[in-house]
């Protein structure tokens, strides 16, 4: 059952519907009386499933009319549940109202074995000798004045309940009913209408064991708030006249499938416990509300709480009002700074991560996005819950449009690329590619400036869970912004510099942005790979030979051109194509989510899974130069356009008279004008490497500067994996080493480097096969100076050895002694 | 049943007073601290301990798999006194180690050889043996478990003179059991030691007494109480491995390896196949700049073997052939010798097949021979001396004595504390040094990334000890598998993994005095931390993306 319920949350978390439990079934209770006298009555009753089936006996301290057929409306009296009816009570209930001011009480107790059985259990006083596993306390009592039930309730729990999202697990054999409060509840129905705004949750974890979880690489969330601004939270259906407690077992969440609110205090009956205290606001289940996970403790004083992790968890409706499931879903992540969850503390900068999520109607389908933003802002707002004050980024109101306005340093795009005929539950929203994660945290680290290079951060690019597309902006700061490209009609990151379409079956689309601008421009549909392939690390941006990947396909989008190529051959055709389509923000409004719906509806097909309706459905004058392979590509600088080498295996048959072809087959070099107007076609030729080592008196053993220069005069960039070799020394290499074209700066690495032998020593830069690229000449190295010497070591190291010295002088003197009267004692 | 006479609080003041100034000594070689691997493990474990109020994991993330008594020992006295564990592990713990050894050795060999001038100088022996004195300096557990083996060794023989005095035992069957579990619980392995050589000493003994029946001494008073401290100790070393501390019972997971292991060695010496998965003397060569020092340092281990050995088996030879062994006490001192004599030569195959009982076994075995071998080797000399004739020579022996031992003691404290003199593994660190670590550590960027800190563990079992809450905290992801951020790189000096290297005076000459060691390349990095002595260098951004 336990089980049950924690599918049910991961299903509910991942988005994925599982098989949904019949909890109208389950909350339909018969009951039948079996003993009935004045004060005391027990009735045999069942839901319709079974999952209770047993006895419920109830036990009032004054004469009750108890009825046949049905339970009464008892709220001062113990309720015993014996589910199975085998003597054994699993649960009992006592409510009570010890005096006006103090309100009513209801105390729950679980897993007793020292209870007799429901003939003679339990005296009032038998029970307030044990510790309660869960105490509601409700201070106006259990009625509003319109007669709702009061949800203005404060609940202690002592025992190992699920009362905080993955708290008990975490928590396992820590937690024991045994007179220590665990978790504080408290729920807060502002306006007395039976439907509560706030759920705020206090874990109250020792700090020793707090820093034993933290040690075990985990963190316990200590606060968890939930609030409705919306006042609309569902009233609670009772399946007893005391409607907290219920037979269903669905688990923590009130998630967004399960749109009636059942009792939220929940039972396993089997096992006899109390496994869960539900939300009494819905954190995930509605689509106006909001909730913070933490590990920090949540204070009441004046200093707004600043909590880390999910701060907040936001979810909106941005359409249709009459469905409650969030078309919006903001999860905002926060770290303060030098907080110890992050570096050992050693990050003295705050850390936002952003999770938006939205579903986006297109025509008359439904397609979930989500971007994923970093950057280092801190939480400069403060929103009051109760008596609670909170750092946060925005009110809940204007957190959409505070994220989408705001500039950001790195930033994630994931578009789900099968369109749903009606909208889903979003869940958490996708969780592939968060800011955080993406990348093996490379990403994250990149951004933050700690380090990781920004090959690093991109070396995830190429995984993506299957129907997803993926892609990437760094190196500039901007607002999230999205644009569609009129080629694959597609919304895309604008200034994304690359990204990945794992489309099934082994069949992936890659993003490139060959001129480095604001928009993706290279589509390549690589060779379909083995299904067991997904998810390795496996480059997509080097083939093997250090040109491009092997790919089936490859389109170009180019200043009055597309080029697209496949096994066929090489087509360009020129046409008048535009970047974008149009270009907005994630939407943050209604207002903004209908306007991009619509726009959106104009011209939505579904998404080509090759390149060739994307080159098909633009017009123009086309030449196809069939049996043409593509080798490379490359942009070559704003002023010179583009270059493609390409392999034509005969003289190709077209007509083109703006393409100026060559007559024989052979490998050539088009060029296309940075303007797009013309190309040129010359004839490529192999360059030769011309490579110098920059390096000043250098000396054995000891470090020095230098900087390899490498050029050609080839009309095309290459490159080789190439070794530099000083006398007998690899000192370094290159994979691979990047040499321009003719005319293009020369490639500079400067690296640092020890000789290891002295003397005249030949420079030449060799292959990985040893076959010799170049030759540099000769360099004079010098023979090192002596290095220290032991002796200087030990006197840096023991600079006054008196105290040292005198007592091993002592301890030799005591030991001559010693020995030689123990000897010598012998002799005498 | 130990003379409590002037002679014995004499000689007990004197051994004390001899274990201070070595103690002290070896505590203030340096004005900075020192550590080694042991040293810093328990530097953690014991941190551990205070923090958690535990020995259990996952509570406690630091255990010591193979035993619990030293870390709780040492931190209950470290939470009593308010000394912090660098403290304790820099000045207190070498101390205490040489304090224990010399007490309960002295008591020990008085009660072995039945002379407070013999067991003096047998004691005076201990402090000799650098191998011996080593293991007490450090931080480990091994300060617990000798001086513990010794003191339960110290009950066996007290019961034997007991029973023969028909006076009560009870009191010292407890001190035996208590002396056990001390030692068994510090380590399941070396505390059962003790415990195995009796079962030797009644195997030779009964053997013995069943074959020579012509003895001078009746053997037969000792076969109940060895029975019974083999079957109590026994007894302790299960409950420790299975009931009191069972992360102890993954020592056992080795025994089918060992046995696989001697099988193949067998079989491989009688095919003349046998090829060494270990070469444990190689790290002769490799941690000490000159053997010639490094033997001359050593001398005294070769004079006391050699020395002890002769007279175990002249003695035994003795008594078998002239029935010479005249108490108990004197059979007991060869058997104990012998038996971890033979304990010794059973880890020299275990050092050949790499089994993992510790690194080196032979060297940590050894440490436990030489405890026993000083009443043999002093029985050797006051035999020697009595067979003189004359007063000349014996004057001449006693001065010759008078010299050589603080000589010996001299070049033992040399060869456990000599670095950075001649041995190549260095010890020492400087507080700049591990601050600079600390500082990567709290600020690395990822897991992806190390640090080279040079060429040997100096710093990182420094760091480890200096600031042990801070090594449990900042090392708390570090899974097998994950690589240790902080990089060490033997010999070679140039590191070309590591993004991030330390760059410190001992860091370059350690480096430079190693042979035909280039400094590392990245100690021309960007400068991205300098506390005045110690230098953080970063690799060029350049270099590390074309990786």
């Amino acid at each position: 059952m336990l089980l049950l319920g924690a599918m049910v949350v991961i299903a509910s978390l991942t988005g994925v519907r599982a098989q949904p439990i019949d909890l109208a079934a389950r909350a339909s209770l018969s009951c039948e009386a079996t003993t009935r006298s004045a004060t005391r009555a027990t009735y045999a009753c069942a839901t319709l499933d079974s999952v209770f089936d047993g006895a419920i006996t109830i036990v009032s301290p004054s004469p009750v009319a108890f009825d046949a057929d049905r339970l009464p409306d008892l709220l001062e009296g113990t309720w015993l549940f014996d589910h199975g009816a085998d003597e054994r009570i699993e649960v009992v209930l006592d409510l009570s109202s010890p005096s006006a001011s103090s309100g009513a009480v209801a105390r729950l107790y679980d897993g007793r074995t020292d209870l007799a059985g429901a003939e003679d259990c339990c005296t009032r006083d038998d029970l307030r000798a044990l510790d309660a596993t869960v105490s509601v306390r409700a201070p106006d009592g259990w009625r509003n004045a319109d007669g709702s039930w009061s949800t203005d309730l404060v609940i202690d729990v002592d025992g190992p309940v699920e009362v905080i999202f993955g708290g008990s697990a975490k928590l396992s054999g820590d937690l024991a009913t045994d007179g220590h409060v665990d978790y504080t509840i408290e729920v807060t129905d502002l306006d007395d209408d039976g439907r509560p705004e706030y759920d705020v949750r206090r874990a109250h974890v020792p700090d020793a064991v707090a820093r034993r979880i933290f040690r075990s690489g985990q963190a316990i969330e200590r606060s968890a708030i939930t609030v409705n601004p919306h006042h609309d939270e569902e009233r609670i259906r009772s399946w007893i006249p005391w409607p907290f407690l219920g037979p269903v077992t669905y688990g923590f969440l009130t998630n967004s499938d399960l749109a009636d609110n059942y009792p939220p205090i929940q039972i396993d009956w089997e096992a006899g416990r109390i496994v869960t205290v539900g939300e009494f606001v819905r954190s995930r289940g509605n689509d106006g509300q909001w909730f913070v996970y933490s590990f920090d403790e949540l204070g009441s004083g004046a200093t707004p709480n600043e909590l880390e992790f999910e701060s907040p968890f936001a979810f909106y409706d941005l359409f249709d009002a009459d469905i409650e499931l969030p078309e919006l879903a903001v999860r905002m992540t926060y770290t303060s700074p030098g907080s110890p969850t992050l570096y050992a503390g050693g990050y003295p900068y705050p850390v936002s991560g952003v999770r938006y999520s939205w579903i986006q109607r297109q025509q008359d389908r439904f397609r979930q996005y989500k971007v994923g933003l970093l950057d280092r802002y801190p939480q400069d707002d403060v929103v009051q819950v109760g008596p609670y004050a909170l750092r946060a980024f925005a009110p809940y109101a204007t957190l959409p449009v505070w994220v989408t306005q705001r500039s950001w340093t790195g930033a994630t795009f994931v578009a789900e690329m099968r369109p749903q005929d009606t909208p889903r539950g979003l869940g958490e929203g996708l969780n592939a590619w968060d800011v955080d994660t993406f990348s093996r945290s490379a990403f994250f680290s990149h951004v933050l400036g700690l380090g990781a290079s920004a090959k690093d951060a991109t070396a995830g690019a190429d995984e993506i869970p299957e129907g997803l597309r993926g892609e990437y902006r760094l190196g500039m700061t901007a607002e999230p912004m999205l644009y569609r490209s009129p080629i694959d009609d597609e919304l895309h990151l604008l200034h994304a510099g690359g990204g990945v379409w794992s489309q099934g079956q082994g069949d992936v689309m890659t993003y490139g942005n060959l001129n480095g601008d604001a928009y993706i421009d290279v589509w390549t549909l690589l060779e379909r790979r083995p299904a067991s392939a997904y998810g390795s690390a496996t480059s997509l941006d080097e083939g093997a030979d250090g040109a491009l990947p092997a790919a089936r396909e490859r389109l170009y989008q180019l200043p009055g051109h597309l080029v697209r190529w496949d096994a066929g051959g090489l087509a360009i055709k020129r046409v008048a194509t535009r970047h974008e389509t149009l270009r907005a923000p994630p939407p943050a409004t209604s207002l903004t989510w209908s306007a991009l719906a619509e726009r959106l509806a104009d011209g939505d097909r579904a998404p080509a899974r090759t390149t060739a309706p994307m080159f098909d459905r633009f017009e123009g004058d086309q030449a196809l130069l069939r049996g043409a392979t593509l080798l490379d590509a490359t942009h070559l600088g704003s002023e010179r356009g583009y270059a493609f080498l390409v392999e034509l295996a005969s003289i190709p048959a077209v007509s083109a008279p703006w393409l100026p072809l060559p007559l024989e087959g052979g490998r050539y070099v088009f060029g296309l004008a940075a303007d797009g107007a013309t190309w040129q076609v010359e004839p490529y030729r192999a360059g030769t490497l011309h490579a110098r080592l920059e390096t000043s008196a250098p000396t054995r053993l000891e470090p020095t500067r230098a900087r390899l220069v490498a050029s050609s005069d080839g009309p095309w960039p290459t490159k080789a994996h190439a070794t530099l070799v000083v006398g007998d020394q690899p000192v370094r290499r290159w994979d691979p080493l990047e040499i321009p074209a003719a005319g293009r700066p020369a490639t500079e690495r400067a690296f640092t480097w020890a000789p290891l032998a002295s003397g005249l020593q030949d420079v030449t830069l060799v292959d990985d096969d040893g076959v010799v690229l170049a030759r540099l000449g000769t360099i004079v190295v010098a023979e090192a100076a002596p290095g220290p010497d032991r002796s200087d070591v030990a006197s840096a190291v023991l600079p006054r050895p008196g105290a040292f010295v005198a007592l091993l002088a002592a301890a030799v003197l005591l030991l001559a002694v010693g020995v030689n009267r123990a000897v010598g004692r012998r002799a005498s | 049943m130990i003379p409590l006479g002037p002679a014995t609080h004499r000689a007990l003041l004197l051994v004390v007073a001899v274990a201070l100034a070595y103690g002290l000594a070896t505590s203030l070689r340096y004005p900075s601290p020192w550590a080694e691997a042991d040293t810093s493990y328990f530097a953690r474990s014991i941190s551990a301990t205070i923090d958690t109020g535990t020995l259990q994991e996952p509570a406690n993330p630091h255990i010591y798999p193979q035993g619990f008594v030293y870390q709780s020992w040492a931190s209950a006295l470290l939470t009593i006194t308010g000394v912090d564990v660098p403290s304790y592990l820099r000045v207190l713990s070498p101390l205490l180690g040489v304090l224990f050894l010399g007490v309960a050795g002295l008591a020990t060999f008085i009660r072995l050889m039945g002379s407070v001038a013999s067991a003096v100088l047998a004691t005076l022996t201990l402090f000799l043996i650098p191998e011996l004195m080593f293991a007490v300096l450090r931080g480990n557990h091994e300060k617990v478990t000798l001086s513990a083996t010794l003191i339960a060794a110290l009950a066996v023989l007290t019961v034997i003179r007991a029973r023969e005095r028909s006076l009560p035992t009870a009191g010292w069957w407890s001190v035996f059991l208590m002396a056990t579990a001390s030692a068994v619980g510090a380590n399941a392995y070396f505390g059962s030691l003790l415990t195995i050589a009796l079962a030797i000493v009644l195997a030779a003994v009964a053997s013995i007494g069943a074959t020579n029946r012509g003895l001078a001494v009746d053997l037969r008073p000792l076969y109940r109480p060895l029975t019974q401290a083999v079957a109590l100790g026994a007894l302790v070393s299960i409950a420790v491995f299975f009931v009191l501390y069972p992360p102890a019972g993954s020592l056992l997971r080795v025994v089918p390896v060992a046995l696989t292991g001697l099988t193949s060695l067998i079989e491989g010496l009688l095919n003349g196949t046998f090829s060494a998965a270990a070469a444990p003397y190689a790290v002769v060569d490799r941690d000490w700049a000159s053997l010639a020092i490094y033997r001359l340092l050593s001398a005294v281990r070769w004079l006391l073997f050699a020395t002890s050995f002769g007279v175990w088996i002249a003695f035994s030879l003795q008594s078998v052939r002239h029935r010479s062994l005249r108490t108990p006490d004197r059979v007991l001192a060869l058997a104990l010798y012998g038996a971890f004599g033979l304990l010794l030569a059973f880890a020299i195959p275990f050092d050949l097949l790499d089994i993992d009982l510790g690194s080196n076994l032979q060297v940590r075995m050894y440490a436990y021979f030489a405890m026993f071998s000083t009443p043999v080797f002093a029985l050797g000399v006051t035999r020697l001396y009595d067979l003189l004739g004359d007063d000349a020579r014996r004057r001449l022996v006693t001065r010759a004595v008078t010299v050589l031992f603080p000589v010996l003691l001299v070049a033992g404290h040399l060869k456990a504390v000599n670095d950075p003199l001649v041995s190549n593994v260095w010890r020492f660190y400087e507080r700049n040094e591990v601050q600079a670590v600390r500082f990567y550590l709290e600020h690395q960027p990822d897991r992806l990334r190390t640090m080279w800190v040079g060429p040997d563990r100096r710093l990182r079992e420094g760091f480890y000890a200096t600031y042990p809450d801070d090594a449990i905290e900042l090392l708390r992801f570090d899974p097998s598998g994950l690589q240790n951020p902080l990089a060490i790189n033997l010999r070679s000096g140039a590191d070309t993994t590591s993004e991030f290297a330390l760059d410190t005076a001992n860091v370059r000459a350690h480096i430079a005095l190693l042979d035909s060691a280039p400094l590392a390349e990245a100690m021309l990095g960007t400068i991205v931390y300098d506390n005045g002595a110690s230098v953080i260098r970063h690799v060029s951004s350049e270099a590390a993306s074309e990786r």
